[in-house]
């Protein structure tokens, strides 16, 4: 790996460019590290493969989902992008989980997919720090164990003391459709070739993992008569803070689904085509998720299941194409096509796109910072699906903080590190860097431990003051945030104050409510405790209510109503964050401890955790372990003070 | 996981019976759980959240015993936390019930040496104290990874591996609904969730009433040998003891008085107790007293061997013996059945049999045939025992057939574990006379009972919220903790095994 000054000798050599950061990679990952790059003031240089396909949305265009909601307004409260993309090109929204209870309900939108990339670019060429280059990277300039800069394929140089790579699925991708396999990106995009060898000669742990995507037909050839409609919301709700409680804000559509089944000829079909399934056959080698199965993974993992849900997805504005969610497959095309002959309202179905399965190289996370900076290389990011995660939302989260952090580390700043109880970026970031995954990682809401705190309605209150403290929170929401914030105080003082005489009036309306009398008078604060109450049901004898933006009105109900599970929870917070914060001497060595066990001694001393509760999430580092450092810590600290 | 933030308990005085014994309570809730539990002997006396710096109180322990409570506020105090020490009568009964009182009040037992880690952590120890805490927990990080690894395998642990993943059963269901399913909730869900829960409380109540105290490892198993005179009690003591103790002899009704003697059986301590038999019509008064004794013995005991032998007694005598076997069984007091003289019963009728009787009569209580003459049975009935001792349950003949289990892994409670033998138990009761107070073996057995009891209550309590109409994400966190609960004995990275489930469990993902 060459240094800048080592490339500059060669003849022609040609320093393109430099700034203070590179984001090599314009997914969703690399778009929100150089925007919040850019943001902080720093100048960037953004690469990409193609300047025509910006934070492309490969797969299914939706955005949110749980956990993967409450993701993409924790990334807007500090000041990322995705929120405010999204619903500027949402054709469908639902809340999801809305009756399962606060912790999990979860906003889900469709994207217009196109839109969404020309939104992005937009966005991109307005930010005056950014230069966006159509170029390929294949190469690091790395000195002295810190990197300097990048090399294109056409033999360019640019230099930065910090570089954040995001290539996402490009990686030497290969896409897979039954026998057929080629050396691809997706969306027929180019792969990336030469970047994936450089990591490896810097010794960074490579593994190469797999997905996959259904296919798209065209809406005039699926029968929807035959199937059943799934309608957006009535009231749709935006990600950004932005548009929060603003009357005028709008999706651009309310564009249904549609449900279908496979059937019992789906699966004798694909009963006897497994033989030709690259998944079974062998030619499919890498690790695929397994909340994503393809069609014939669920067949075969679940042959007890008669019939499998179908839905078909509109992915734009403008575009017949649909997307045919829990279709997915790398079956040969011949085969496809005769799934789709088995599924009641696809019977003559138009492919437009093949489904396909891409395989692709990633990084394992634990050679990562939770900064998502390598420990091998100082300077140097890793953010995305390189890490071994899916999904555009984990994408984005953590293209933000490597953006961040990287501008940290410039200005010789602390880098920003969210913990689990904050947020789920943290749980996100946390389970990827301390305990890797075997597989393309997902968020989940049952992954959080802390999840009644990690709600949507408060990821404002919980990351915008983190985020104003980093600097990408603009004076005039700071504003709009604090008020929000006094507003949904002010209203709990009020309901506290507010008396509900026992009477006539009272016993009838909280008998139609379905709740028992009141035995004496009680503020409307308590009363809305009970299971049964809740703002609505209580309107009547609230009659000075004043009135309340919807997402104030969500908080205070929820604070209200859970006060006593979110006490229990803050407390079994407060216990954790003990020992997140005692922190580990950074050339602490793990040999010479007496008492850990040999494993964990190997752990430790490979993953380096930054503190005492990092440590005890390392697979095979047991309690008794961090009962020995525990008091070694003490001991060394005392030894130090001694000094 | 255990937290330096919850509040520990332990004695802190040696084991066995003793005059006085004081139990220390240390942490944030140390007041608050006396307050709960204990009651001042008078109005001089401040409630125990207004107690301040080094007091002490007399008053009631849980309606259990007289006590002294003694107050020393942090940081003036052993661990530089609040402790509180109460002093109370040093027997068995007393004992546990104040522990178990503590316990079920919120505090946790004391893992080993935790009251000197946190005096050290609390700046209470010095380096050179410090040193040797770090030896201690060396030592015990070692014997832990050891009982971890025998737990895993151990019958205990297998026992709580079922219960938990009965647990981890609903939470995957619930985690599915929560993250995986898109519709909203279904009454169907609901009922389904709860009658699962109900079977996971249940087993998790039969668990926790298996468990005996550790104290049987500690103090020692208290075996009483019952039956009717001249069945072969003396011999069948005799023969455990490898020497004539009791009087042998033909004539019924020998053993007058209780016998006892102590022994050790791989290195656990057993006291044998031999009693009169239950001869119903004697009117001998010393023999009266006898039978008075032998039942006293017997409501004490940890384990019966009640002997069966030819000839079985008169329909009359029978049926008094049947009445006192099923009195103890009611009593959750096991017992074993010792089919006796098995020597003599090719030349028996099968009316005279007692194997064929006890089949009959009694075909849920364990057995084993025994003969003075036959030392395999001896080998046995020491196996048996000793299975009793580790494991906490009298095995099926059946069973037994798999081979000694000295052999087999045995479960080994926490820390009960490493005492393999009395000479390891020997240097554990040094260190616990040390510096060091809160190993005890009794808190290892207790703590697995206590985490098993609470995670029923949670599992309870999930129930009711299930029934209130609570959402599933509420109910979730109860079930969670449930289940963390269980880790603390099957050692379970809980997120890794739930994801791990779901995942095997439900066809997931569109
Ligand atoms: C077929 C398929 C199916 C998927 N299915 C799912 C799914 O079911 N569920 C789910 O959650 N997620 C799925 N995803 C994943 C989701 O698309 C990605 O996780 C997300 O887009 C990753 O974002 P990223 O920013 O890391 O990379 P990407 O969005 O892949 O972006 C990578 C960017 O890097 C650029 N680039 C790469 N290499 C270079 C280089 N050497 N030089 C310059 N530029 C470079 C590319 O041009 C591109 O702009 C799927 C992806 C694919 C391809
Ligand atoms: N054949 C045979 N005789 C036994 C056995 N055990 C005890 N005896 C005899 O039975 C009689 C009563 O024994 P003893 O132990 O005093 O009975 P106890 O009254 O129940 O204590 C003695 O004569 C013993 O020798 C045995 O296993 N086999
Ligand atoms: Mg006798």
């Amino acid at each position: 790996m060459p240094s800048l000054a080592e490339a500059m000798k060669k003849e022609h050599a040609f320093l393109a460019g430099e700034a203070d950061i590179i984001v090599v990679g314009a997914g969703h990952a690399g778009c929100e590290a150089a925007l919040a790059a850019a943001r902080l003031g720093c100048r960037v240089i953004l690469f990409t493969m193609t300047l025509d396909s910006l934070a492309n949305l490969p797969c299914n265009p939706n955005i949110g989902g749980t956990a993967k909601g409450q993701m993409v307004r924790e990334i807007d409260a500090l000041g990322g992008e995705m929120g405010r993309l999204a619903d500027e090109h949402m054709i469908q929204f639902r809340m999801l989980n809305a009756s399962k209870g606060p912790a999990v309900k979860s906003p889900r939108a469709q994207i217009d997919r196109t839109g969404y990339q020309r939104g992005m670019k937009h966005v991109l060429e307005s930010e005056p720090n950014i230069r966006l280059i159509q170029q390929e990277i294949v190469d690091l300039l790395v000195k002295e164990g810190a990197v300097e800069g990048v090399i294109a394929a056409t033999g360019s140089l640019y230099r930065a003391s910090r570089v954040i790579l995001c290539p996402g699925t490009f990686m030497d991708a290969e896409v897979i459709i039954g026998e057929s396999v080629c050396s691809s990106g997706p969306d027929q995009l180019a792969p990336s070739r030469g970047l994936g060898d450089a990591l490896k000669v810097l010794g960074l742990p490579t593994t190469r993992f797999k997905t996959g995507t259904p296919g798209r037909f065209h809406f005039r050839s699926l029968d929807t008569d035959v199937m059943e409609l799934q309608h957006a919301d009535a009231v749709p709700r935006p990600f950004s803070f932005d548009n929060e409680d603003d009357p005028t804000w709008r999706p651009l559509a309310e564009k249904p689904c549609y449900i279908t089944w496979t059937t019992a000829g789906t699966k004798k079909l694909i009963e006897e085509n497994l033989d030709r399934s690259p998944l079974y056959s062998g030619v499919i080698t890498g690790i695929g998720p397994r909340y994503c199965p393809s069609i014939e993974d669920k067949m075969v993992k679940f042959p007890d299941h008669q019939r499998h849900h179908v839905f078909l997805e509109p992915t734009g504005l403008d575009t017949a194409e649909m997307y045919a969610s829990g279709l997915s497959s790398s079956m040969p095309e011949d085969v496809q096509a005769g799934i789709y002959k088995t599924v009641p309202g696809m019977e003559s179905v138009e492919v437009m796109r093949p489904a396909y399965a891409i395989e692709y190289l990633c990084v394992d996370p634990t050679s990562l910072t939770l900064a998502l900076e390598t420990k091998a290389v100082q300077g140097l990011y890793l953010a995305g699906q390189i890490n071994g995660s899916s999904g555009y939302e984990e994408a984005a989260a953590q293209g933000l903080m490597a953006g961040i952090n990287a501008v940290r580390s410039l200005r010789g700043e602390p880098p920003c590190i969210i913990d689990r109880s904050q947020a789920y970026i943290g749980v996100l970031i946390d389970d990827l860097v301390t305990k890797g995954t075997s597989e393309p990682y997902r968020l989940m809401t049952s992954r959080a431990e802390y999840r009644l705190l990690l709600r949507q309605d408060n990821a404002d209150a919980r990351l915008t003051p983190l985020g104003r403290e980093i600097g990408l929170v603009s004076d005039s929401r700071w504003q709009r945030f604090l008020e929000k914030q006094s507003a949904i105080e002010q209203e709990k003082s009020r309901l506290q104050s507010v008396r509900v005489p026992k009477d006539d009036f009272s016993d009838r309306v909280l008998e139609e409510a379905g709740s028992t009398p009141l035995k004496h008078s009680v503020n409307l604060l308590s009363l809305m405790k009970r299971p049964e109450l809740n703002y609505d049901n209580l309107a009547l004898l609230d009659p000075e209510r004043p009135d309340l933006a919807p997402s104030v009105r969500e908080c205070v109900e929820v604070d209200i109503r859970y006060e006593g599970y979110i006490r229990l929870e803050q407390e079994r917070v407060d216990r954790f964050r003990k020992l997140e914060r005692r922190l580990m001497p950074e050339n602490i060595n793990y040999k010479k401890i007496r008492g850990i066990r040999l494993e964990a001694r190997q752990k430790l001393d490979e993953r380096r955790p930054v503190s005492l509760g990092q440590a005890s999430r390392i697979s095979g580092v047991s309690p008794a372990d961090i009962q020995v450092l525990l008091v070694w810590l003490e001991q060394h600290h005392r030894q130090t003070k001694a000094k | 996981m255990n937290s330096d933030q919850d509040t520990i308990a332990a004695f802190s005085t040696p084991p066995g019976e003793s005059g006085i014994a004081v139990m220390r309570l240390s942490g944030p809730d140390a007041a608050a759980i006396c307050d709960r539990l204990f009651i001042p002997s008078s109005n001089m006396f401040p409630k125990p959240s207004r107690m301040k710096g080094y007091t002490l109180a007399p008053g009631i322990w849980a309606g259990i015993d007289d006590v002294v409570l003694s107050c020393f506020r942090a940081p003036h105090s052993y661990t530089g936390e609040d402790v509180f020490e109460i002093s109370c009568h040093g027997g068995k009964a007393v004992r546990e019930g104040i522990l178990s009182s503590a316990l079920a009040s919120g505090a946790r037992a004391a893992g080993p040496g935790e009251y000197s880690r946190r005096a050290f952590l609390n700046g209470k120890l010095d380096l050179a104290a410090a040193e040797a805490v770090m030896d201690l927990i060396e030592a015990q990080a070692e014997k832990q990874a050891k009982a971890a690894y025998r737990q895993l395998k151990g019958d205990l642990s297998n026992a709580v591996r079922v219960r938990a993943d009965q647990l981890y059963a609903v939470l995957a269901h619930l985690e599915m609904l929560l993250d995986w399913d898109e519709e909203e909730e279904r009454e169907e869900d609901r009922i389904t969730l709860t009658s699962d829960l109900k079977e996971a409380e249940s087993a998790l109540r039969h668990l926790a009433s298996t468990f005996r105290s550790g104290r049987v490892v500690r103090e020692g198993l208290h075996v009483v040998i019952a039956g009717n005179p001249n069945v072969g009690k003396s011999s069948l003591l005799n023969a455990l003891s490898g020497r004539a103790r009791a009087i042998v002899s033909d004539i019924p009704g020998t053993t007058r008085d209780t016998v006892d003697i102590d022994l050790t059986l791989d290195g656990y301590l057993l006291h044998l107790t031999d009693t009169a038999g239950f001869a119903c019509e004697t009117e001998d008064p010393i023999e009266l007293e006898g039978i008075v004794r032998a039942g006293d013995a017997l409501n004490d005991a940890d384990v019966v061997l009640w002997v069966l032998s030819p000839p079985l007694p008169e329909r009359h005598a029978r049926y008094h013996q049947e009445e006192r076997i099923d009195a103890l069984v009611t009593q959750g007091i096991p017992v074993l059945l010792i089919l006796g003289k098995d020597d003599l019963r090719s030349t028996l009728s099968y009316d005279d049999d007692p194997v064929c009787y006890a089949a009959e009569r009694f075909p849920d209580l364990p057995t084993l045939a025994w003969s003075y003459k036959d030392p395999e049975a001896l080998t046995k009935l020491k196996e048996k025992l000793v299975t009793f001792i580790e494991k906490g349950f009298l095995s099926t003949d059946a069973d037994r057939s798999e081979g000694g289990i000295s052999e087999k892994d045995r479960d080994c409670d926490g820390v009960a574990s490493a005492i393999d033998n009395a000479e390891e138990r020997d240097l554990r009761q040094e260190a616990s006379s040390g510096y060091s107070t809160g190993s005890e073996v009794l808190i290892t057995h207790e703590r697995h009972k206590a985490a098993v009891d609470r995670a029923a209550n949670l599992a309870q309590q999930a129930i009711r919220d299930l029934e209130r109409g609570l959402s599933f994400d509420l109910v979730a966190i109860t079930v969670r903790e449930a289940i963390t609960e269980l880790s603390l004995i099957t050692g379970d990275d809980v997120s890794e095994t739930l994801v791990e489930m779901i995942f095997n469990r439900f066809c997931i993902g569109k």
